[in-house]
């Protein structure tokens, strides 16, 4: 039986990194409601969240320097935001710094196509700042062979509508749950499985494609 | 197997990327808190009366699809405004007016703790101008949150609106407001002896008549500095209450020594009514004076108490007891008539009092062993999190000829105390991995990292079952009480 559409737990050896964990609903409320005037507050959320949303963008673009101002957008649209941000048990802080951060995500690629740039923005400046999972014990090819295989299937995924694409990667890169990436996404939970479920078989035939499945 | 399982457990099995911070986080924030600062700073500007020569600088320029809606919402509002004026103004000439003007006096009377006439109001609102309007878009920056707000205010109290008047405006060409006449029903914080308060507000009138609202009064209303008051629906009062009560909880025990130490020295305790006082004789000439406070028993929680009147010796104000509910905590001392002063706590801690009684007092001192030891490593720990074990390796050697040991990487689910903004953690466990590693592997557990562990000076940390997780948050609960 196929079991994708249950949120069952995580595979254990996951190789990837996770999102940060969220803070504690009641010490989040209060941090988000300080933050709408507390400027010192508002820079205690960046820091919970700055690394998770980086990362979330890197992953997406492959570039450093458009996650870098991606990541501007996020938290300038949140600074934007906050104000009128409700706290609630339902939609968490990160959920909805991950839906802003999804959506410049979005309009990066639209952009890129507008202009037809079909080149993958892997630079090789990047890499002494990429880590994977021991970084104390990873020299620079191990990482090099690494950001390659993530790369093609990056390029893989980045040939499929933005929807799977979203939907992929929130799920299989970022770890999150059908429910959290729903709320990101704005969808119902079905939906979202659908998606996944949808964009793992598109997903199949692309890298069948280019005999990358191996 | 299904076509996309192979799929995923590539895509499980992809190495995935996370980046090193460089400076783009410092600079960032740097910028984030600057643009804050200069919001906050350009509100603050506005919130002056406004001049001619008054320019306000608007930091964040919105997108025009942000702007657009935002206008023509404050447009079709003003707009609104205009018309129901127009209408109240007409029907009011009609009907030589529905509700008849207060006199200066009568609005005096009620309340004469700021004696306010509503034709003399203190803070003028600014004429609308194109800032004001943009304002909108930053003003609920400004709007505090509903803790904030009662924490602020001085007297929050349930008031029905009964009726309504224009107040003239300050300056030619204001927006039109309304004084509304508010009937106190009941005062949540603070004291206020008006039974009725007037407050100004820029809202239609017909919103507010006939409802019961919790009305916030800040200092400077109360003083009649001005006469706008926070107004929130009836619909809060549950959380208004909440928030007060614990308020109150925090404040009334800061400094005391644990409630359950005076519950378990206490012999008996009651709940008891402050009914009068009077000057208590000084056991030694010279010293400061005391009153006897007569409290009526109303319920005995522990221990047994036959006599209806307790009278306890005090140095605080008697006004600050008579008319309450008390809890008395009664010493052994105090039963045996040795020692005049009862202990008296809110009645707020009657739930928490109940509690601690209904624990066995054998369970208690043995929890209370156990505690001490989880206790000590709680309130050492800088971080505590729940976290799953995702796998574990050899670690790295620090040495030639270290003993072996086991890197353990976990996913953090759940942070309990302090700041976590690392996605997985590894830390080293002091054996070769083995058939012990793999208990840890796929289960839950709690970690403890201490303040070494997050300079990144080791990587040991302290694993606990995740059994203990209840008992951690009400070590930290109790903490933060």
């Amino acid at each position: 039986m196929n079991d994708l559409t249950g949120d069952r737990a995580f595979p254990l050896n996951h190789a990837g990194h996770f999102p940060a964990p969220a803070l504690p609903p009641d010490e989040e409320t209060e941090l988000v409601q300080r933050a709408k005037y507390d400027p010192p507050a508002f820079g205690e959320l960046y820091d919970v969240h700055y690394r998770a949303i980086l990362n979330y963008l890197y992953r997406r673009t492959l570039s450093i320097a458009a996650a870098e101002e991606l990541t501007s957008n996020t938290f300038f649209k949140a600074l934007r935001g906050l104000p009128t941000y409700q706290p609630r048990p339902s939609i968490r802080f990160r959920s909805w710094l991950y839906r802003i951060a999804t959506n410049e995500a979005g309009m990066y690629w639209r952009k890129r196509k507008a202009r037809r740039e079909t080149r993958l923005p892997s630079d090789e400046n990047d890499l002494p700042r990429i880590i994977f999972v021991w970084p104390e014990i990873e020299s620079p090819e191990i990482v090099r062979e690494k950001q390659k295989q993530y790369a093609l299937v990056h390029q893989a995924l980045s040939r499929l509508p933005e929807r799977y694409q979203s939907a992929l990667a929130l799920r299989y890169f970022e770890g999150l749950s059908h429910e959290e990436i729903a709320v990101i996404l704005g969808k119902r939970v079905g939906t979202i499985k659908s998606l996944v479920h949808r964009g793992l078989a598109k997903l199949a035939k692309l890298m069948a494609k280019i005999g990358a499945t191996e | 197997m299904q076509p996309t399982d192979n799929i995923e457990k590539l895509l499980s099995g992809t190495p995935i990327p996370s980046v090193n911070d460089g400076p783009h986080r410092a600079a960032l924030k740097q910028e984030l808190l600057a643009q804050m600062q200069a919001m906050e700073k350009s509100m603050a500007d506005q919130s002056q009366p406004s001049g001619p020569g008054l320019t306000v600088a608007m930091p964040i320029k919105p997108p025009r699809h942000i702007v657009r809606p935002q206008w023509i919402a404050a447009a079709v509002a003003a707009a609104v405004v205009v018309v129901a004026t127009v209408i109240f103004v007409v029907k009011q000439s009609a009907d030589r007016m529905a509700i008849a003007p207060r006199k200066p006096t009568e609005v005096a009377e009620a309340a004469p703790a700021r004696e306010v006439e509503v034709e003399s109001l203190a803070i003028q609102p600014r004429p609308v101008t194109r800032e004001s309007l943009k304002e909108g878009l930053i003003q609920p920056l400004r709007r505090k949150s509903l803790e904030q707000s009662v924490a602020d205010a001085q007297v929050i109290v349930v008031a029905t609106a009964l009726d309504s008047a224009a107040a003239p405006p300050k300056v030619p060409g204001d927006l039109p407001e309304n004084a509304v006449r508010f009937r106190v029903t009941r005062v949540l914080k603070g004291e206020l002896d008006a039974k009725e308060i007037i407050t100004r507000s820029p809202t239609p009138a017909d919103e507010f008549i006939g409802r019961e609202w919790i009305v916030m009064l800040s200092p400077e209303f109360l003083a009649g500095r001005h006469s706008y008051a926070g107004r929130y629906g009836i619909k809060f009062e549950p959380e208004v209450k909440a928030m007060l009560a614990k308020s109150e909880l925090v404040v009334e025990r800061e400094g005391l020594p644990p409630l359950e130490d005076e519950i378990a020295k206490a012999q008996v305790i009651v709940v008891a009514t402050a009914l009068d006082s009077a000057p208590a004789p000084p056991k030694v000439k010279g010293d400061a004076p005391e009153n006897a406070i007569r409290f009526k028993v109303t319920r005995v929680l522990k221990g047994k108490w036959t006599q209806e009147i307790v009278t306890s010796r005090t140095l605080a104000a008697p006004e600050d007891y008579i008319g309450k509910e008390w809890i008395l905590m009664l010493s052994p001392n105090f039963v045996a008539g040795k020692y005049p002063y009862a202990g008296a706590l809110a009645i707020q801690f009657e739930p928490t009092v109940k509690a601690a009684l209904a624990e066995p007092e054998r369970n208690r001192q043995r929890r209370s062993l156990k505690e001490r030891s989880l206790e000590q490593s709680v309130s050492d720990a800088q971080v505590i999190v729940v976290a799953t074990a995702l796998d574990a390796t050899p670690a790295p050697a620090k040495r030639p000829r270290d003993l072996p040991e086991t890197a353990i990487r976990f996913r953090v689910v759940r942070v309990l105390k302090g700041k976590m903004t690392d996605e997985v953690i590894t830390i080293r466990h002091p054996s070769g991995v083995g058939a012990s590693a793999d208990e840890f592997i796929g289960k839950d557990w709690v970690v403890m990292l201490s303040p070494e562990f997050v300079a990144g000076k080791h990587s040991y940390a302290g694993c606990y079952t995740i059994k203990i997780e209840a008992e951690v948050k009400a070590i930290l609960a109790k903490e933060k009480k």
